[in-house]
This record gives C-alpha cells, structure tokens and sequence, in this order.
C-alpha cells in the first residue's frame, strides 16, 4: 500500500506552469475564503440584526400592553368614587391577549416564556378582580375603595411589575444581542484574517522559491558569463532545476564550450597552426 | 540549511492534516444540519494548498542534515497544530483562537485534555476531525511522511532515528527500515479490531471509530460528555481496558507475540513491571475506593479501579467514574502511573516504564559501586549491556522532564491556578495524560483556565509529545554560535 504511494511521481512542470499554478494557489487561496468570509458575516449579522429588530419590537409590545393596563385601571378608579355602576370601562381584550401571545411565542426561544407566563397569569386575575367593580358599587356592605385599595391595586401592581420584569428582560436580551453582533463581527473577519494569514505565507514561499530557483541562477548565469567574458575560463555554472531555465542555463553553457573551441580554432589558425595539432 | 527540502518534507505532514479534513468533511455531506462542512472544507483547501506548494518548485532530495532532520520534526508537528485548529476556529461556538489551539494541540499530542463542556453539541464532522488529530497523532505526524520516502533514502534513516528513540526501536528484532510498516501495522490493526468490536458492542458506527481512534492513540477525546462512563456497558469498558493497555505496549511485542508466534515478549522485563505496578495500583485504588464507600460493591471497586488506573498509566484518559470524588491521594497515585507506566514503541506519553526501569538499575548500580568501589558495574536492559552515556542520555531526559514540570508549574501558579491544579494539570499535560483533579477532573474540562495557563498546558503536551530533545534541540541548533551543526 505504501509503496503504491511511493510510486507516485509528479508531473515535470514547465516554468510557465510552476509561476502560473502558485499564483493561482494564491489567487484561488484569497478569493475563495473571501467569499466565504463575506457570505459568513453577511448571514450571521442579518441573523443577529433580525434578532435585535424583534427585541425592539418586543419591547414596544410590553409598552403597549403597560399603557393599556394603565389606561383601564385609572377608567375603573374614576368608577371607585360613582355611587352608581353605570357600565364596565371598554378594554381590548383581545388586543392584550394577542400582545401577550405574539411576545410569548417570541420570547420562547430566550428562556424566558415564565415571565410572559407570569404576564399573562396576573392579567387574568386582574381582569377577573376588576369584574366584581359591578357587584360592589351595587353591594352595600362593601367599601369601593376598600376593594380597590385591598384587592384590585395589588393585582394591578402585581400585572405591571411582570410587564416590567418582561421589559427588563428583553432589554437584556437586547443587550446581549448586541455583544453577539459584536462577536460576529469578530467571527466574520477570522476565515478573512485567516486567508490572509495563509496568503502572506504563500507569498513568502513564493518568493523564496522564486529567488532561490530563478533570481539566484540568472545572477549565478550572468556572473559566469561575465567571468567568461573577461577571463576567458570556461562557463561552468550549474544548479538544480528540471525546466526551462535549467534547459537555457545547459545551452549557454554548450554555447560557451563551442565559442571557446571556435576561438581556440581561429588562433589557431592565424598562429598559422593546424587546430587539430595536438599541444606538447 | 536547505529551507526548500524542509518545506517539501513539511509539506507532507500538511498533506496528511488536510486528506483527514476532507474526509471529516464527507462526514458532515451524512448529515444536512451538520455544520461543520464549510469549515472543513476551507480548512482543507487551505492546508492543502500550503502543503501542496513547495512540490510545485522542490524536486526530491535523499538526504538531509541533522539540523534539517530536527526542523522537519519540529515544524511538521508545530504546522499540524496551527492548521489543525482551522476546523475549530472557522467553525466557531466555543473556540476562541486560544480555545481551538488547545483542542488542536491536545488532540495531535493525543492528550486528551479538553475546553468543551458540551462535547455532544459539536456536529459530528468536527467530532470526527477531533478524533482524526488523535489518529494522525497517535501514529506521529513525522511517521506518517517516513511512510511515504523511499526506503533507501539517507533521509528516512535519519528521520527514522530522530523521531523514535533508541530504547523504542529495541524491541523490534527487525532492519531499522521495517520499524516504521511494523509500527504501523500495529497500530491500524488494533484500531480496526477495537472499531469491530465496539461496534459489535452496540455502540454505532460513527462512535465505534472514534473511540477506536482514540483509544488507540492512547488520547482520550469521546464523542460522549461523560465518555465511556455515557455507554453505561461492562463489554464496552472491559474491550476499552484491553485497547488501552495493548496501546500502551511496545508494538514491537505485539508483532513479535501475533505475527512470529513468540512467547518472548511475555518475559520481557519492562512489560513485567509496567503489568506490576499497574496491578498493584489498581489493587490500591480499589481498597481506597472501597473502604471510603466511593463504590457500592468489591466488583465496581476493582472496575473502576482497574479502568481509571490503566487509563492514566497508559494516558488514554477516557472514564466510567468521576474522578472529582476521589481522594487527593488517588488523583496523586493515577498521575504517577501516568508518568511513569507505558512503554517506548507504543503511543503513550509520560516518562514511560523503560527509563523508569533504567533510573532503577543505575540507582542499584551506583549502590553497588558505593558498596563496592573496585567493582566493574553493568547495567543490563532487556538481555542488553548498555553503555554509561545511554543510561545518562535516559536518567538526563527524567531530570529534564521535572525541571520542565517545576516550571511549568511555578507558570501555572502565576496565572493564578490552584495549587492542586497547577501540579496535577502540568504534570497531566507534560504526560500527556489529559484529566488533572476538581474541576479538570475526567469529568471536567479545562475551558475556564486562565488563557496564559492554557498555553503553557499546550507547550506541556507539545514537549511530552515529541519527548524534548527535538525542541530542545531546534532552539541549540538555531542559536549555536559555532554553528557545529
């Protein structure tokens, strides 16, 4: 199995395709993770976005549903002073209960559902309270204020201090949303920073191969030649390499032989000896 | 130094890394509501494109110098770790960048020791990439890229010698070339016969291999919150017990015992005293657990006693009881086994039984020379003489190992970890063992530890991993003036 492995050669790569493939190892490295990295914040912040848009709404619910409460219990106090019951203040019922669903229904993913529970339980004790206001107008041995102070305002204050505690809650929420969306932020940006992390590593190994298999050898080539050039000795630089310019660094070099032969030939020839003539 | 063959020869080890996150990423393709698929996949194409890099210029070399040998080790484990916390740190929840690099870094040194409290909300894919740096791990990252050199290369010997010590090559009685198929061999056998017989067990399929994975590795990551103890089954525990303690002997003796019919590794001295104090602990921590009524009956007391101690002895750290109940002294005792139990040519940590046995034949020696000051003493290592600097080389590594630890552990205390934790835990991720006492328990988790004492945790496990010497020696290397190298 292993030597299977073993076996397996890679392709001999031209200059052209090693430059061309790890620019684009780079390139693809870059664009797909910024893709992605774009796409991961987008979904994620519109999803702590929508998560913040409804905390907002929630609250003006509990708003809404304080000032409605508000609204019946001062109507039912200006009835606490009427000697008569002339009729039940309006309310909107069905307004409230739908209120209290819709935040219930929204709030049941945060844990906290008990508190718009607790909501709903006051309010229903103190709508069924606030019903007996007719029967002890009518009574005579019942005190209106009495009932009001004694049994209607405590529900009443019981039913706004869960609103409240509803409020406070979702305006934790809110808060904790909005650390989140700070978070995301954090979190969007890692597979960005990390394609740039890896970018810049391949960069750097770009550009050490490439010094090290090309800059380097063309120097080593034009010193050789100069050296050549100059002195005359023979051009024996060499370097490790499988493409183009190892083929091109080979030729010079057969070039340089041949000039050297041709121009040991044609001082040879103007010398007036034969090139052949072996030297002794 | 020739950067270019040590990144070809890193570029393997990457290559590896990233062929395990492609098939964790299969993984998450089972599943529609896995999350971990985009995470996984970019991991790969990440690691894979840095891997793949420098075969694009590098053309095969055979041979390399010690210097280049040690920096292959060094960086083709430190590059498995960076680029195995992608998964994590893409992924999200509970990783932070210090959070991901401690599950990547105790997962390749198959530590075990973790930062989740949740593990079962992990999607199955990362729970298998976690599974996954324990195998690739456990077998060692450089073993995987000796696999794939030729067998004649200069550079396979030299990478062969400095990745596996000279006393874990000892029990092999094979050429040096066949050590590294011999123990791989082993090491796939066992984790595919433990993966059968998990599954025939009952546990599924997915928790089959990643317990085979890490059982094997002697790690101790589960795909379970409450590990083995989760399956609630005596078949499972005791097929754990068995892979745990095969895992934690030399391969060379599994090889030798199943493959040429030898009864010789029954007689081998290391495994007499590995299998001795094992027994001996295990026997100790039952009557502890017994006699201060941690267990209801003698049969629960040895189980437990016998599973908790062989898991720290052989640093596996997978458990069916909470270790945050136990004395102090029995966490004490299980670290101990943990340091000094397992032996060279398997895949656990710790100081291992051969040094232990060797800092014990020099001490009886050194006695023996007081006593008898003319005398010409021998130390005598499994039907071996060895030579004065091998033993020293060995009791130097134990020296070495307590000094990292007093370190580690004044470091530790700075942070601002207790006592008990600051011993335990450093002494844990050093052996590579995993759980530590209290809150980092076996039932614990190390997510609350403060964020510099994570890191040194991970240096711990980095050096108990690759036993020393190859960071150790890096740094000489890198900053030796004379450049004698």
């Amino acid at each position: 199995m292993f030597n299977a492995l073993k076996r397996i050669k890679f392709a001999k790569l031209s200059l052209k395709s090693k430059l061309v493939l790890s620019l684009s190892a780079i390139a693809v490295v870059l664009l797909v993770s910024s893709i992605i990295s774009v796409l991961e914040y987008r979904s994620v912040s519109s999803y702590v976005s929508d998560k913040i848009a409804e905390n907002i709404h929630n609250i003006n619910v509990a708003q809404k549903l304080a000032n409605q409460s508000n609204e019946y219990n001062l109507a039912i106090l200006a009835l606490v002073g009427e000697e008569s019951f002339v009729a039940m203040p309006e309310f909107d019922r069905e307004g409230f209960e739908s209120r209290c669903d819709s935040l219930r229904k929204s709030l049941s993913e945060s844990g906290f559902m008990p508190l718009a529970d607790s909501v709903e339980y006051s309010y229903s004790a103190y709508m069924l309270t606030s019903l007996e206001l007719q029967n002890v107008i009518v009574s005579e041995f019942t005190d209106t204020q009495t009932w009001y102070f004694e049994r209607l305002q405590p529900r009443f204050n019981k039913l706004i201090a869960d609103i409240d505690n509803l409020t406070e809650a979702i305006y934790q929420e809110l808060e904790h949303n909005s650390a989140t969306f700070e978070s995301t932020f954090y979190r969007g940006i890692i597979p960005g920073i990390v394609a740039v992390v890896v970018g810049f590593l391949l960069l750097l190994m770009l550009l050490f191969f490439l010094t090290i298999y090309y800059v380097k050898p063309i120097y080593g080539m034009l010193d050789s030649l100069k050296i050549y050039r100059s002195f005359n000795t023979p051009y024996n630089y060499d370097f490790q390499g499988d493409d183009q310019l190892h083929e091109l660094n080979e030729n010079v070099s057969e070039l340089a032989a041949e000039n050297s032969r041709l121009r040991k030939r044609i001082s040879a020839m103007r010398s007036g000896k034969s090139p052949d003539t072996p030297k002794e | 130094m020739n950067w270019s063959t040590i990144s070809r020869n890193v570029g393997y080890a990457l290559l590896v890394v990233a062929l395990f996150m492609l098939l964790s990423a299969f993984i998450a393709l089972t599943d529609p509501n896995d999350t971990a698929f985009v995470p996984l996949i970019i991991s790969f194409l990440l690691s894979f494109t840095v891997g793949v890099f420098p075969f694009i210029f590098v053309k095969k070399t055979a041979a390399i110098s010690l210097k280049e040998g040690y920096l292959i080790i060094f960086l083709s484990w430190l590059l498995a770790f960076i680029f195995g916390m992608l998964p994590y740190t893409l992924w999200g929840g509970p990783f932070t960048i210090m959070n991901a690099w401690f599950e990547s870094v105790s997962g390749f040194t198959t530590t075990g020791a973790t930062i989740l409290s949740n593990v079962e909300a992990l999607p199955k894919a990362l729970l298998f990439w976690r599974s996954s740096t324990h195998f690739i791990g456990g077998l060692g990252v450089v073993v995987f890229l000796l696999l794939l050199i030729p067998n004649t290369s200069p550079m396979r010997l030299r990478l062969t010698n400095l990745e596996l010590s000279s006393l874990s090559k000892g029990g092999y009685r094979t050429r040096a070339n066949q050590t590294v198929y011999i123990f791989t061999y082993v090491y796939l056998g066992l984790v595919v016969v433990s993966f059968l017989l998990y599954w025939a067990a009952g546990m599924s399929p997915f928790d089959a291999i990643n317990h085979a994975f890490s059982v094997c590795a002697t790690g101790g990551f589960s795909t379970k919150n409450y590990s083995i103890a989760s399956f609630n089954s005596l078949p499972i525990s005791l097929i754990t017990m068995v892979f745990m303690f095969l895992s934690s002997t030399h391969f060379g003796l599994i090889w030798l015992a199943l493959v040429k019919r030898s009864l010789k590794p029954f007689k081998n001295e290391v495994l007499g005293l590995y299998a001795g104090i094992l027994v001996i602990f295990s026997v100790i921590m039952a009557f502890v657990l017994k006699l201060q009524g941690l267990t209801d009956t003698w049969g629960n007391a040895f189980l437990i006693g016998g599973f908790e101690m062989l898991s720290c002895a052989s640093t596996t750290g997978m458990t069916i009881a909470d270790s945050s109940n136990f004395p102090f002294f029995l966490s004490l005792l299980m670290m101990l086994s943990g340091t000094v139990c397992g032996m060279m040519g398997s895949t656990t940590g710790g100081i291992k039984s051969d040094r232990f046995l060797l800092l014990l034949k020099g001490i009886r020696a050194h006695l023996y020379k007081v006593i008898h000051p003319t005398s010409v003493t021998e130390i005598k290592y499994c039907g071996k003489n060895l030579d004065a600097e091998d033993v020293h080389q060995h009791i130097l590594y134990i020296v070495v190992f307590g000094f990292i630890w007093m370190i580690s552990v004044l470091l530790t205390l700075v942070c601002g970890v207790d006592t008990h934790n600051a011993f335990i835990a450093t002494l844990s991720s050093l052996g590579n063992v995993g759980p530590s006492v209290g809150a980092l328990g076996t039932f614990g988790n190390y997510g609350l530890q403060p964020f510099f004492a994570k890191f040194v945790y991970t240096l711990d496990m980095f050096l108990g991993r690759i036993e020393i010497y190859p960071v150790f020696a890096v740094f000489y290397l890198i900053f030796d003036r004379n450049k004698r190298f």
